[in-house]
């Protein structure tokens, strides 16, 4: 046992140097550093007393914010902002916090304000809110040098900014609060106890649609972290988003979500995401292995240089990789089944 | 807030904690705090856990009356467990949205005619909605969806 522990400790050590980098703050950092922390706790509060349920929702909107912090951290980095802050390389808790608040109070103010309003009219009006607040919070993290992009990053933007900050986050944030708002609001339903009908027959056609939306939207955030090559030609769609793969998460993923509501009607919303996501995962490890395998997906430098180096016995695969299947599909299933849920209970 | 949500809240919140300290102190005391944690964390979790469930035993338990909805919400929920148990997928899948819907302060009218606008069969959805009346008979829900 003592042996296994020295082990592990040497391991953890040898990880933690493996991704060193510069964590000393400035003191406009702190001084940032402590704002966020206030408003988080500000935000805690309120919702502790105003909202039903409002700390559970906060928790969920960091953890949705989390699963894409995780396998998205190749992207780019979070440097500067002292040893206390970093939650896992350099995921910042601080930063996860700060995100759940803005999610929180956009969530919080267009169902107040716009209570009249459908779910599925009122969920671009989260993300029209959220966009301009995350373009502020990017340019003053950017301003402060804590955040930066990797080379993959670099290459794929266009290089035009607004405030200092890049304009692809006008796309790319909308396209990943979709999925966190989504992840959010879909287990509130869940811890508020919602009634969501069980449908007789179920919209095949829609739900692909839908699946279809949220995978692209995905592909979309992850492209500059792998490549998808050796596929022919009429195959690739954008930069290296193929037909090839895309289809087959969006056919693996539509059957999963279609063929759980249908056998397994009476679960609640946990038990059938549980099957949704066992399903999806036993489908898409063997894919993702073989694909590797075959060199037809190769994970960028700064991707690699993520990985801890640990991988699954008796296979080639990062541990990360198949820890993100699970993780990435999560907030795709969520984006699919909530709106299903806002669509089918008007 | 129950004591429940504080005391999880509280662990959540120190375990947290613990991983970014763990994560990122170097010089060895990261391997050394994944270490404690593999073993440790679990442990004293589980540990003070126990002890507040048996504080909360021990102590004097109150009459259910006292404790509001939870006891017989508590009481229907377990219920529910057992006649979705006895019921076909479909039936059990009705019988969980009309108590769902009816807690939530919907009218016994509104669903049904939500489930029947859904295409269900209205034999099916007046066998659910007889079933949860029976379960209800013996577990009623104080001042909240439709009695008996």
């Amino acid at each position: 046992m003592i042996e296994f522990y020295r082990r592990l400790y040497a391991a953890a050590d040898a990880m933690y140097k493996a991704h060193a980098f510069d964590r000393t703050p400035t003191g406009p950092i702190i001084a940032f550093e402590l704002l966020l922390l206030a408003f988080s706790a500000f935000t805690l509060f309120w919702l502790w007393k105003n909202q039903k349920k409002g700390v559970q929702q906060f928790l969920l909107a960091a953890g949705g914010l989390f699963l894409h912090q995780f396998f998205t951290s190749p992207m780019w980095h979070n440097y500067k902002l002292g040893w206390w802050s970093y939650l896992y390389q350099d995921i910042s808790w601080i930063s996860t916090f700060a995100w759940a608040s803005m999610i929180m109070w956009a969530i919080v103010l267009v169902d107040r304000f716009f209570e009249t309003l459908p779910d599925w009219k009122r969920f671009p009006l989260y993300l029209a809110f959220l966009a301009p607040a995350a373009l502020v919070y990017e340019a003053i993290l950017l301003k402060l040098g804590v955040s930066g992009y990797s080379p993959e990053v670099q290459q794929s933007i266009s290089g035009y900014t607004l405030l200092g900050t890049p304009v692809e986050t006008f796309v790319y944030v909308p396209v990943f609060m979709a999925l966190v708002v989504s992840f959010t609001k879909y287990w509130s339903f869940y811890i508020l106890g919602k009634p969501v009908i069980p449908l007789r027959s179920r919209p095949w056609l829609r739900s692909f649609s839908i699946t279809l939306v949220s995978v692209l939207l995905f592909e979309i955030t992850v492209e500059p972290m792998v490549q998808n090559v050796g596929f022919p030609a009429w195959a690739y769609l954008f930069h290296d988003i193929t037909l090839v793969l895309t289809g087959a998460w969006v056919l693996l993923t539509w059957l999963a979500i279609n063929l759980v509501d249908k056998f397994l009607i009476h679960f609640s919303l946990r038990g059938k995401f549980l099957a949704y996501l066992g399903i999806v995962f036993v489908g898409v490890l063997p894919a993702e292995l073989w694909l590797i395998a075959s060199g037809y997906r190769v994970y960028g430098p700064s991707t690699v240089a993520a990985f801890t180096g640990f991988h699954i016995p008796f296979t080639n695969l990062p541990m990360e990789v198949a820890f993100g299947i699970p993780l990435y599909f999560a907030l795709i299933l969520s984006f699919v089944k909530y709106w299903e849920i806002i669509l089918d209970n008007k | 807030m129950t004591g429940k949500q504080i005391f999880w809240s509280c662990a959540l919140a120190g375990y947290i904690v613990f991983l970014g300290i763990a994560m990122n102190s170097g010089d060895g005391f990261g391997g050394f705090c994944l270490a404690l944690m593999q073993s440790g964390v679990a442990a004293i979790v589980g540990f003070f856990y126990a002890i507040f469930k048996f504080v909360k035993w021990f102590g004097k338990a109150p009459e259910p009356a006292e404790r509001g909805e939870r006891a017989p919400a508590r009481s229907v929920r377990k219920e529910m467990g057992r006649l979705k148990k006895k019921c076909d997928a479909n039936t059990a899948a009705l019988l969980q949205y009309i108590n769902d819907a009816l807690r939530d302060g919907g009218e016994e009218g509104a669903v049904r005619s939500a489930l029947l606008d859904k295409g269900w069969p209205e034999e099916l959805v007046t066998g659910a909605f007889s079933a949860y009346k029976e379960m209800l008979a013996k577990y009623p829900l104080p001042g909240k969806g439709l009695s008996a």
